[in-house]
């Protein structure tokens, strides 16, 4: 595994920052919604857990606990583009449903988000696997 | 490969990159849904092929040739006869809430319910061909958008609404002018016939193909709904609602009240004069107004209703009153 740059100062950063970013995703999507004559998505109405749920908690979980090794910065990345895609992916679906219409484009952002975040997540498991060897 | 690692180990520098890059995907995928227009098949002017030759044994309703009776009224609706040869309509036929001549009886009146303004258009024809539909910029496509006055004044028509907006989805069959555009069922919903016999006929979409709609004779499928009202009983719920609006919106609804006898209905909504209808209060419209059958076109900001030159709604997104560029219309006349 590639040296690790992320410490828990950064971690703690990076829940914070999470946290700041879920609180305005709640924000866009209650607004948007509000503008939407009543129409609603559960896509709009949730995609602030994204950034929550997957990752102020996620980051929030590394700082505490006292063994987990840090994630190397390409990991990180690639876990934190996984959100933002998975989130990209379901403002879209949220606009279009709100619309009264469908694309077929939003569920491919969705599904590469979900994709780099698994894969960021089973990398740092398989060298925490390797770290505690 | 270790360049590029070290060109991205700067801070922020991996997150502006991944950023612009969800940025630009995002942008086109809201600009092929909403502005891209894809123009797929201009319409040509319509053949004069007389509407029998299209029905043929294959019927989706078993009594089809059973039809009701037509009640008295002024004009003798009972079998189908060519139009006389007028080219255009009669200006004298025009009044200031009309239009009548030897082939059709139209009558707009305007009503109160529920707080909402009500603009109710009956119709009686003597033959079904003079109740056509149009495309905006005359062709079929997507995001293709015209307003509904534009596209009856590009086709000399009498009366028109708003149709299914179909180019605002992907799927929903498209039949207009006997001519199949788009043979994509939805999964579930139900469509509008209108058949060339002048009957009209309210299936489910999924289970029903392009093949059948043709081969019964269908000449204009509409896919939005849902039905209102079937063999005059309101088919929805007081708290139906179309895909996930929840409140009261401009609406506008199409239902028969017997074959060539029909009734076109929009409301206003979502002004300080008017609240808007729900679903099922538009069904009770329709079905106050003596339509044994009617369905649901699309409403909130395309609900518009057009008649000899002039807007007779007031169509508004909530925001301003105004039209909304559509992609279809329905309209009455003789182009």
């Amino acid at each position: 595994m590639s040296t690790s740059d992320m410490n828990k100062k950064g971690l703690f950063h990076a829940v914070l920052w999470f946290m700041a970013v879920s609180l305005l995703c709640l924000l866009l999507g209650m607004v948007y919604t509000m503008f939407g004559h009543g129409v609603s998505s559960p896509y709009m109405s949730r995609f602030y857990l994204v950034p929550l749920l997957g990752g102020a908690a996620v980051s929030l979980l590394l700082y505490l606990l006292p063994k987990a090794p840090m994630p190397g910065r390409v990991v990180y990345n690639l876990y934190c583009s996984g959100l933002a895609s998975l989130a990209v992916g379901m403002v879209l679906r949220g606009i279009f449903e709100i619309a009264g219409t469908s694309s077929g484009y939003p569920i491919w952002f969705m599904d590469v988000g979900a994709v780099m975040c698994l894969c960021s997540a089973g990398v740092y498991i398989a060298a925490w696997g390797g770290f505690r060897r | 490969m270790k360049k590029i690692r070290r060109f991205f180990a700067k801070p922020f520098r991996w997150g502006c990159f991944y950023g612009c890059i969800l940025t630009l995907a995002a942008a086109w995928v809201l600009l092929d849904g909403f502005v891209i227009p894809r123009q797929v098949q201009v319409i040509e002017p319509p053949a004069q092929a007389s509407a029998e030759s299209k029905i043929s044994s294959i019927s989706l309703l078993p009594d089809r040739a059973e039809m009701p009776s037509s009640s008295s009224s002024n004009l003798s609706a009972s079998e189908y006869n060519e139009p006389s040869a007028l080219p255009e309509p009669a200006p004298a036929g025009f009044t200031e809430n009309g239009y009548q001549d030897e082939n059709l009886q139209l009558t707009i009146t305007t009503a109160e319910y529920y707080d909402t303004t009500v603009y109710l258009a009956e119709i009686q024809l003597k033959d079904a061909s003079l109740l056509k539909t149009a495309f905006a910029q005359n062709a079929y496509g997507q995001n293709l958008r015209e307003t509904t006055s534009e596209m009856a004044e590009a086709h000399n028509a009498i009366f028109a609404i708003n149709g299914d907006y179909y180019g605002f989805r992907k799927e929903g069959f498209v039949l207009r002018g006997g001519t199949l555009y788009r043979d994509i069922p939805r999964q579930s919903g139900e469509i509008l016939i209108f058949y060339s016999d002048g009957n009209l006929e309210i299936v489910e979409e999924a289970g029903t193909t392009g093949e059948q709609l043709i081969g019964a004779g269908a000449k204009e499928v509409f896919s939005f709904g849902p039905s209102l009202l079937v063999d005059g009983e309101i088919t929805v719920s007081p708290t139906d609602e179309v895909g996930m609006a929840k409140t009261s919106n401009p609406r506008t609804a199409f239902g028969m009240i017997e074959p060539l006898h029909y009734l076109a209905v929009v409301s206003d909504g979502r002004t300080e004069e008017s609240a808007g209808l729900s679903l099922y209060q538009l069904a009770q419209v329709m079905q106050e107004a003596g339509c044994r059958l009617a369905y649901n076109l699309d409403g909130g900001g395309s609900s518009t209703m057009w008649f000899h030159g002039e807007v007779v709604n007031n169509p508004t997104s909530g925001r301003k009153i105004g039209e909304r560029r559509v992609s279809d219309i329905v309209y009455l006349g003789y182009e």
